[in-house]
Parts: C-alpha cells; sequence; structure tokens
C-alpha cells in the first residue's frame, strides 16, 4: 500500500474544503433565487384576489338581490307565473359593514373524506367540512336566520304546483362550476379546458346518476324512488315530477344538489363511459379525490392524512364570504388538537369535554383560553343522546317499565357533575329549538318511589327477597335483569351509566353494562341482540319520523326502528305529516307526535348535545348557524387591521 | 452459497402463500364484514331493496360475495335455498333478526348458482303468497348479471357488445318485477314469464365436470386476490377505492423519514455505548449505564411523547421551541427547498426523540455482550502484547468480531422500518404507515390489511434471508453447506 505524501494529502483535503464551500454558496444562490420566485408567486395571487374581489363584487351583490327587479337581466318566461315563487331572498348578510377581506382560516379536521364524491359517500366528514364549502350547493337552502324558510340558492325561482306534484326550477344564469385541479401542463386534460356554466343538463345527469341502480347512493336512492321524471325545459329551466303527494319530495327537490356532468361523465381520457357500465365506472370516478361544485370555495389541494386546502371562489354566483383560505389539518389525536389551538397554529377549534373541564372550567388565570386571547362560547348541537328499550324484549313491553326507568335515571345531577352542562334536557325526538317540539311536555323527575310504585303496579316484585324484583313469565320465574349495550371509549358515559346501574339497583333492578366497540354494537343491534341500548340520533331540522318510529320498520332488516317499536296511533300521525305540507297544520302533527313518543318512552330521552368552541380573538363574528353545520364559517371575517400584540407565540 | 441462497429464496414462495393463506383466513373469518355503512343504519336510510343493491355491488366489485376457499354452490340444492327463504320471508314473525339478515346475505351471495333451484320453488303449488312474493324477488334480483370487466381497465369490441347484451337483458328481466301487493293472477304471470326466459338460458346453469372443478377452485375470494396478487396488483382499497399499493407508497415516505433516522441514531448512539461498558464493565459507569438505560426502557413511548409536547411544543406551557406535531408546516409550498428540509427536521425532532430511547438499552447490550465475547480473547492478548494502543486493539480487532450479532440485527429491522410506529404516528401526526394500518383496520378495509400485512411479510422474509446472508459473509466460519 502506498502511502499519500504529506502535500499531497493536504491538497487532497483542500480541494474537498473548496468544492464543499462552493457547494454551500451554490445552495444558498438557489434559495435565494427560489425564495424571489415564491415571494413573486404570493404576490400574484394576492393580485388575483384582489381583481376578483374588483371584478365580481357588484355583480355578486345584484344577483344576491331579486333578479327579477333587475333592469338588466332580461325578465325570464315562466310557465306558471300566476303561482307564487317558493323561495324567499336571504336577509341574513354574511359580510357586516365592519367586514374585513381576507385572512386564512386554519381548521382541524379529524379523519380523511372517504370519498370527495357526494353521490356515492354519505360521510359525515364530508359534509361537515367540505360540502357547504364546495360541493353542496343546492338549488335552494335553508335560510340561515330562521331555517324555516327556504332561500335561493342556485335557483331562482320555484313553482310548485297545488297538488305539491310538480315542481318548475328556474336555476339562476351565470353559475360557474369550479376548475377541476388537474396536472393541466400534461395536456391529459385538455378536454376539461374552459369554464362551465350548471345548466339543466347536470340536474338531469344527476338524476339519472341517483336513479341508475349501479350507483352506489343508499342514502340518497331511496328518497328519489317516487319521481316520476325530470324534464329539461330549456337550459335553466328543470321541471321534476313526482308520482306521489309527500312532504320529503319538497325538501329532496328543493334541497336537490346537482354535480357538474362536464367531469363526472367522462372517463380520465374525456371519453364518455360506456352506458352498461356506467354507474359500476362512476362510483370508481378518477376525479373521487377532489371535491368540485359551484360553492364559495374551491378545492385547492389535499394530501391525505395532512392537510386540506379550499379558496374562495372568486367567480361565485352569491354573497362572498370574507376570509381568504380554508386550511384543515388533518390529524385523529384531541390532545394535539388542544395544543394546536393553544399555539395559534388552529384559528378555530371544537373542545372536548376534557379539555372543556381542563381549560375552561378549572382553568388557570394566565392561560390563553382565560386572559381574553381565546375566546369561548357553546353552541347546540342537533344531535340527542337517548336510552332506547327493546320491545322484542318482554320486560320493556309494559309502558310502566319504561317510565319507571325513565323516573329512575338522576339526569340533573349527571348533566352537571358528568357532562358540565354540556346539553339541554329534552322530552321528546323533535329538535328542541324547531317548531314542532312540543313544549307543553314537563322534563321527567328523578324520582325512585315512583319508579318503585310503577314497578309494582306491573307486576314485578321482589318474592324471594333477594334484592331484585322479580315476576312470573310463561310460568317461569323471571328475574329484573337486563343488559345496557352501549359503545366504549367515553368516560363520561361509563359513569353516568354507573350511577344509574346504583340507582336501579336501590329500586329493585339488576342491570349490567356492556361496553362494545361501535362495528360490534352495530352488528348487535341489527340483529336486535340487546335488551337495551345507549345510542344517539343526528335530528335534521324536519325529520321525516317514519324510518326511527313506524310500525312497519320494525320487521325490516337493519332498518333504524331497532327497539321494534309498534304503536298504531304514531303510525297514522305519522303517515298523515307525509302527506301535510302546511306548516302550521305541521306543527301541531309534529307536537302531536311528539305526546305520543313521550307518552309511551319507548326511549329515555336524555339530553341535545352541546359542543364547546373556542377562537383566536382575532377572529370576529362569531356565529354559529342553528342548522347543521352549525360551525359554518361563512360570516365569520378575521381583524387584519389589529394584529394583538402578545399574541403571537412564535 | 450460490445454491443456498437460491434454495432459501425458492422457499420463500411456498412460505409466503403460506403466509397470505393464513391472513386471508383470519381476515375474512373474523366477525363482521366490511362495507357495513354501506348496509344500512345510520341516519336518514331505509333499507329497502335499493340500498341493498348498493351493497350488492360493494360486495361484487370486492368478491365479498364469493365463498372464501372453496365453492360448491353449483350443487346448490332447493331444500337450502327453500330454507333461506323461509327464514328471510319470516311469516310467521318469530325468526330472530339475526336469522333473517344471514338469510338475506347468503341470498345475495348465492347470485346465479341459485337460479335453477329458485326457478323450481317458484313453480311448487303450495307457496303462500309471501314466500311467492319473496321468490320472486329474489329470482329478479340474482338472475341480473353484472356487466364483465366493469370497474376499471379498457374494454374492447366483443366485451362492450357483450356488456350491452347483459344490460338488455337486466332491463327485460326488470320489467318481469311485480309491486309486493300484486294479485295471485299477476304473480302466476310473473312465474311464466321467468319458466319462458330459464328454458331460454337454461344452458347458463349446467355445468359439466371441468366447469365445476374450476367452479369450486377458482370461484372464490382467495383465489380471486391471488388471481390479482400474481400480477402484483393488491387491488383497490374498500374505502376511497383507491390502489392499495399506491397509498402505500405515498404514506411510506413519511415513515421512512422517521424510522430511517431513528435506526441510524440508534446504532450511532448504542453501539459506542455498548462497547465502551464492555471495555470498562463493571466499573460505576458501565452500572450507571444500565441503570439509565433500563429505566428509559421501561418509560412508555405515548407517556413520553405526551411529556414532551407539553414541555416543549409551542402549544405547551413551557419551553415553547418545537412544532405540536405534523410532518411539516402546512403552508410549507410557500418555502424553498432549504426551508422546507429545516423544516421537516424540526418537526421529527420530538418524534425521533420518543422512537429512539427505547432500543438504547437492547442494542447497547447486544453490542456489550458481542464485545465481551471477543475482548478476553486470545488474539485480543496477542494484540495487546504487540504493544498497539488501546484504541487500536478495541476499535480495529475486537470490535470487528464483536459487532457480529448487531450487524445481523439489521436484517430484522427491515419490516420495522417500512411499518412505522402506530403511537408516534398518532400522538404527533403524522401520515405515515403506522396510521395507515390502524384507520384501516377499523374501516375493515380488507384490501389495505391484507396489502400491508403482505409486504410486511415480504420484508420479514428478505430480512432474515439477509442477516443470514450476513451472518457467513461477516463471520467466514459460518457456511451453509
Amino acid at each position: 500500500m502506498r502511502k499519500d505524501s504529506l502535500p499531497e494529502k493536504i491538497l487532497t483535503y483542500l480541494a474537498f474544503i473548496i468544492l464543499f464551500i462552493f457547494m454551500i454558496i451554490m445552495l444558498v444562490q438557489f434559495d435565494k433565487i427560489e425564495r424571489r420566485q415564491i415571494n413573486l408567486e404570493m404576490q400574484l395571487k394576492d393580485l388575483e384576489v384582489k381583481i376578483g374581489e374588483i371584478a365580481s363584487a357588484p355583480i355578486a351583490y345584484s344577483v344576491a338581490e331579486n333578479v327579477e327587479k333587475n333592469p338588466l337581466t332580461p325578465s325570464r318566461k315562466y310557465l306558471h307565473p300566476e303561482v307564487k315563487n317558493f323561495l324567499s331572498d336571504e336577509t341574513f348578510k354574511l359580510r357586516i359593514p365592519e367586514t374585513q377581506v381576507g385572512g386564512i382560516l386554519n381548521r382541524w379536521m379529524p379523519s380523511d373524506p372517504k370519498s370527495f364524491n357526494t353521490i356515492v359517500s354519505n360521510d359525515g366528514t364530508l359534509n361537515a367540512y367540505v360540502g357547504t364549502y364546495v360541493n353542496s350547493e343546492a338549488f335552494a337552502t335553508r335560510s340561515y336566520s330562521n331555517p324555516d324558510i327556504w332561500v335561493k340558492g342556485l335557483a331562482e325561482r320555484i313553482e310548485i304546483t297545488d297538488d305539491f306534484k310538480e315542481y318548475t326550477i328556474y336555476l339562476k344564469k351565470g353559475v360557474k362550476w369550479h376548475r377541476p385541479v388537474v396536472d393541466w401542463q400534461s395536456g391529459r386534460y385538455d378536454w376539461l379546458k374552459g369554464d362551465h356554466e350548471l345548466t339543466a343538463k347536470d340536474v338531469k345527469f344527476t338524476v339519472d346518476l341517483i336513479k341508475n341502480p349501479q350507483v352506489e347512493c343508499p342514502h340518497l336512492r331511496n328518497y328519489y324512488e317516487d319521481l316520476d321524471y325530470v324534464k329539461i325545459i330549456d337550459d335553466y329551466t328543470v321541471v321534476f315530477r313526482w308520482k306521489k303527494k309527500t312532504y320529503n319530495s319538497l325538501s329532496f327537490t328543493v334541497g336537490f344538489s346537482p354535480i357538474p356532468e362536464f367531469i363526472y361523465g367522462y372517463d380520465e381520457d374525456g371519453k364518455p363511459f360506456e352506458k352498461s357500465v356506467f354507474g359500476l365506472r362512476f362510483n370508481n370516478h378518477w376525479y373521487n379525490m377532489k371535491p368540485i361544485g359551484c360553492g364559495p370555495y374551491e378545492f385547492v389541494s389535499y394530501v391525505q392524512g395532512a392537510s386540506l386546502k379550499l379558496k374562495r371562489f372568486e367567480q361565485y354566483y352569491g354573497e362572498k364570504p370574507a376570509i381568504n383560505e380554508i386550511n384543515y389539518q388533518i390529524f385523529p389525536d384531541q390532545k394535539q388538537n388542544l395544543l394546536k389551538i393553544k399555539s395559534k397554529d388552529l384559528d378555530f377549534g371544537v373542545l372536548y369535554p376534557t379539555d372543556y373541564r381542563e381549560e375552561i372550567l378549572k382553568g388557570d388565570p394566565s392561560s390563553p383560553f382565560k386572559n381574553g386571547n381565546i375566546l369561548n362560547n357553546t353552541y347546540d348541537e342537533m344531535v340527542y343522546t337517548y336510552w332506547g328499550w327493546n320491545m322484542e324484549n318482554s320486560i320493556f313491553k309494559d309502558r310502566k317499565v319504561r317510565w319507571a326507568m325513565s323516573h329512575a335515571l338522576r339526569l340533573d345531577y349527571m348533566l352537571e357533575t358528568i357532562f358540565l352542562n354540556l346539553g339541554q334536557r329534552i322530552t321528546g325526538p323533535n329538535y328542541i329549538k324547531s317548531p314542532g317540539y312540543n313544549k307543553d311536555l314537563p322534563l321527567v323527575t328523578f324520582d325512585l318511589d315512583k319508579a318503585a310504585k310503577l314497578l309494582d303496579e306491573a307486576g314485578w316484585r321482589d318474592t324471594d327477597n333477594d334484592g331484585i324484583r322479580d315476576r312470573i313469565h310463561d310460568g317461569k320465574k323471571q328475574n329484573f335483569e337486563f343488559t345496557m349495550l352501549t359503545t366504549s371509549g367515553s368516560p363520561e358515559w361509563s359513569a353516568a351509566q354507573n350511577i344509574y346501574k346504583e340507582d336501579l339497583m336501590k329500586i329493585g333492578v339488576k342491570m349490567n353494562i356492556s361496553e362494545v366497540d361501535w362495528a360490534v354494537m352495530q352488528k348487535r343491534i341489527e340483529d336486535k341482540d340487546f335488551d337495551a341500548m345507549g345510542g344517539a340520533w343526528g335530528t335534521p331540522w324536519e325529520s321525516d319520523p317514519y324510518q326511527i318510529w313506524h310500525s312497519s320498520q320494525a320487521s325490516i332488516p337493519k332498518s333504524s326502528n331497532h327497539i321494534s317499536y309498534r304503536n298504531p296511533e304514531v303510525d297514522e300521525v305519522i303517515e298523515e305529516l307525509r302527506e301535510t305540507f302546511d306548516p302550521e297544520k305541521r306543527a301541531v302533527l309534529y307536537r302531536k307526535f311528539h305526546k305520543l313518543i313521550y307518552d309511551d318512552q319507548p326511549y329515555t330521552f336524555i339530553f341535545t348535545r352541546k359542543r364547546c368552541a373556542v377562537w383566536w380573538n382575532n377572529l370576529h363574528r362569531v356565529t354559529f348557524n342553528i342548522i347543521r353545520p352549525h360551525d359554518d364559517s361563512r360570516p365569520w371575517y378575521f381583524d387584519l387591521k389589529n394584529v394583538s400584540s402578545n399574541v403571537n407565540p412564535n | 452459497m450460490l445454491a443456498y441462497i437460491a434454495k432459501r429464496i425458492l422457499w420463500m414462495f411456498p412460505t409466503f402463500f403460506a403466509i397470505s393463506l393464513i391472513i386471508f383466513l383470519i381476515l375474512n373469518l373474523a366477525p363482521g364484514k366490511p362495507g357495513g355503512t354501506l348496509a344500512g343504519g345510520g341516519e336518514g336510510q331505509e333499507a329497502s331493496g335499493s340500498n341493498r343493491e348498493s351493497y350488492r355491488i360493494f360486495k361484487s366489485q370486492f368478491n365479498l360475495d364469493k365463498p372464501v376457499l372453496f365453492n360448491t354452490r353449483y350443487a346448490l340444492s332447493d331444500r337450502e335455498v327453500e330454507k333461506c327463504l323461509r327464514n328471510f320471508a319470516n311469516e310467521s314473525g318469530k325468526t330472530p333478526m339475526k336469522e333473517v339478515i344471514k338469510a338475506q346475505e347468503l341470498l345475495e351471495d348465492y347470485g346465479q348458482y341459485s337460479i335453477p333451484a329458485l326457478i323450481r320453488i317458484v313453480n311448487k303449488e303450495d307457496l303462500s303468497s309471501k314466500m311467492m312474493r319473496v321468490t320472486l324477488e329474489t329470482l329478479l334480483q340474482n338472475a341480473q348479471r353484472y356487466p364483465i370487466n366493469a370497474y376499471a381497465g379498457r374494454l374492447d369490441e366483443k366485451t362492450k357488445q357483450l356488456n350491452d347484451e347483459i344490460d338488455l337483458e337486466n332491463n327485460e328481466l326488470r320489467s318481469y318485477a311485480c309491486s309486493p301487493d300484486a294479485s295471485k293472477e299477476v304473480q302466476a304471470e310473473a312465474v311464466s314469464k321467468w319458466n319462458a326466459w330459464y328454458e331460454r338460458t337454461k344452458g347458463r346453469f349446467e355445468y359439466s365436470p371441468l366447469q365445476k372443478i374450476s367452479i369450486f377452485f377458482c370461484d372464490t375470494r382467495f383465489f380471486k386476490y391471488w388471481e390479482n396478487l400474481i400480477k402484483f396488483d393488491f387491488g383497490v382499497s374498500h374505502i376511497d377505492k383507491q390502489p392499495v399499493m399506491g397509498k402505500i407508497l405515498s404514506k411510506l415516505q413519511y415513515s421512512l423519514c422517521l424510522s430511517v433516522p431513528s435506526v441510524i441514531l440508534a446504532y450511532i448512539i448504542s453501539v459506542p455505548l455498548g462497547v465502551f461498558s464492555a471495555v470498562k464493565q463493571n466499573t460505576l459507569f458501565d452500572r450507571a449505564c444500565a441503570v439509565v438505560l433500563f429505566m428509559l426502557y421501561s418509560l412508555p413511548s405515548f407517556f413520553v411523547a405526551t411529556i414532551l409536547l407539553y414541555f416543549f411544543s409551542q402549544g405547551g406551557d413551557y419551553v415553547k421551541i418545537f412544532p405540536t406535531g405534523g410532518f411539516q408546516d402546512p403552508n410549507s409550498e410557500y418555502m424553498t427547498v432549504l426551508q422546507q428540509i429545516a423544516d421537516v427536521l424540526w418537526h421529527l425532532v420530538l418524534p425521533l426523540i420518543c422512537m429512539t430511547y427505547g432500543s438504547f438499552a437492547s442494542l447497547s447490550r447486544y453490542a456489550r455482550t458481542g464485545m465481551l465475547d471477543v475482548i478476553r480473547s486470545d488474539y485480543v492478548r496477542t494484540a495487546r502484547a504487540k504493544g498497539l494502543s488501546e484504541f487500536t486493539v478495541v476499535v480495529k480487532h475486537a470490535m470487528r468480531n464483536g459487532m457480529i450479532p448487531i450487524i445481523t440485527l439489521l436484517g430484522t429491522l427491515l419490516p420495522v422500518i417500512i411499518g412505522g410506529s402506530v403511537i408516534i404516528e398518532y400522538i404527533f401526526g403524522i401520515p405515515g404507515m403506522g396510521q395507515l394500518s390502524i384507520t384501516s383496520i377499523y374501516n375493515r378495509d380488507y384490501n389495505m390489511i391484507m396489502g400491508i400485512q403482505l409486504i410486511s411479510a415480504i420484508l420479514v422474509l428478505i430480512g432474515i434471508l439477509i442477516s443470514d446472508i450476513m451472518y457467513a459473509i461477516v463471520d467466514p466460519r459460518i457456511s451453509f453447506k
């Protein structure tokens, strides 16, 4: 082996050092160039936003106001001019004089949506976080200020015939679909270029999809089963004709949300799908992992498990929200959610009950939650929790027993100590703020004596002095013992059930608790393999009680009437509700239905849930929608001028 | 040596097959089925016929309507089908819901195989009207065929034509449907239509012995899965219908960024520690080192992760230096490449600490024992006797032999590197392989679980092979003859 001489060695080292220094200089130079380029891009983006704002502002307002009154738009011919327009104008303004335009709203999304295609996916994540902003723009929406009123969305006028079977929809003109986000440079997507407008063709296309048996849309198809046909009158006029007069047809026509034909009708190379496999191909459509629609925000980018970015759609036809961009950060851990709110990585968030207790109720006065940097408020969710009694089980067939079960629930105490008042007690299934909620009914009191008396009357007595009530049933002795089925993972509900268990023990009833994984619970509910169960239902503003409460649903596999509730009187009211359109009469019927359910106590109704929302103090006008999604950020705005001095921890 | 490696590689194929069979069986025989959300339940749904249609399409796309291993449905007896029909019709109202649902599923899954039996049953004289209705509905549902090559890929002219024919026939069959409250006469008319159709298509349902054998083995879930696997196609995810392989690759980058530095760091720190402990055996340093490392070893990583986040992250209350989780800044697209690298490194500091400290104890113990084995051997004494410096003796002479066990350990690390860490990824919100596997298990995404498991199985096989080969390379005394 030859040894290098010393000067040679030094020379080699020197060469390396020089090379290294040179590389670093190169890197720094490249970095500078890149920095400059990025700055330019950002400025360009800001300019684009400003141009869009200036160019479309006046138009947006004139569209939002009454088109019929606008002399510039040529008046349209209506098929039934004598019929009153079913839609009203929205009185709630997204922007108030103080509103400042701009800013990026950072929010949390706990899990990835399963698909962004609203037809094939009924994913809660999609509806709550993306739908309202991007792709569930409908003919009309329920008003922000009063959910009983339908206001103009994609349609400017809807005419309904007297028999409520035929709906004529007049679409607004000039509604643009978002531009798809694809790799334009590759040339493969040239067929998608240009602006695409919403027309009657898109509506017909969507209806055909829903009616196509190959398309996986169980959450929609049922509601359109009675739809007879959809007829295109002209590019902007469409007629929906229903076979039957049902109230569901109203909300599913008026609240119909079309999807763009120009992209969903074609495969990735711009060829229309084969007719014989169209539905199946649509289920697996190449654009399903990106949202597209005509809502106020358009899609920018999505990284699975990391982020979803939306920006304001400057060509939006309606009133545009103030905030420029919405960035969702996607991660599953709720502890991280709290930390990210505290570090201002998130501007807005919803706290879990444990965090609510630690930070808001017990928080240290110097914490950002207490010193005014982070504001908070609670809002009602359209969800109620209940314990349901399986009526296939002989124990719970008796109404007196069910009332006894309700009387044995120490609910006020639980609500205060365990649930931190994040809930409001209810007496029945209708949403507490809706007109159908019967306010005359008193809350069920916690009264063990009364419960014991009711059980006595129902024939349950402790004959063998073992502390548990029993009776003779079908010639056999039966102890009052049952199992409550619930999902695992909630310390609050576990605590509540244990209190309930002890209270029941005092009146001689033995309750076992079985906490299982949601998938297992679902299976056991489907099989009706349970005595009692704890659950929650999301309630729409006006629910059709048919699927949960009608007798016909009791014996259908996998139906929502899993406790097999049967009451002919209730059935009658439900059927009448389905054919009544007058709001006053509907409210009366709803209240009657509520009363009947209350008298029967098939569920022990617990409460409607409240959530605690928190946000940094530079976010203003944080109002909550009465209906879902409650934390709709469209009216919110950022104070961009006075950025508070002490808030930024970075 | 080469012969040995060739033999080992050949043996890997049957081993892999056996592994895949076992995983497949465990997955498919476990209670519950994927697509639960499609099958009904939940808000705003009614469980009627058209809902089931969507679920059936889902089942057929993922072959869930086929038997797991062997298919004997070509010889479906009337009795079996009739039993299902009776359970499903539930005339007495006494059949438990569990049986009703099971019967419904089975009837759907029988598909085309049940047609001859259904035709025979529908022609029976003594059917009650409800049974008649259920049988006709099932017939209508099962007689319709699915188009060929329906989910992906190009259709050539021939399949196009075939699909159009199928479509035409399905449309015709749909016109045979009668409403639930149809009268006896209407039903009888429908039956005669069905009989006429069956006469025409009878040949389709009669199987030759060869066909029977091929159905027995090939028309099964396992075969269909392997059919694709041979082409290195792991299928698409049940949840978002994206290719499994693509999803795994996109998640892999995050896990690799975490696990590769973690392994390197662990070796860099623990090997010198172990060597040093061996050289200074039974001194205070050795003992203190052991105590500290084992204390670290016994700290659960989720606990340390949370503590670190509370003390050192910007969302915590004390030293606000590190970011609160995530893989990179949400606005990283406005960063230059250098900034992005720095940003990612900055985000990875805390998770790296959590991933690494646990392996110090075991690795340094391996290094220490390996070293102790050789440090007292004769050749080391000889080296010392030659007058070499202690450093040269330990590093150049002793370490080479002492590190053999440590090097072979590297091979087994391969699957760990790819697998990611569920807990660390969850707490720090890093969208890597760990999170992918846990969510796919929650969602019962069979294809995804199979994909991940099979890939890690392959890696384990390769890892073991590599470590065996390395053994032979570093230690010439070992030979595989």
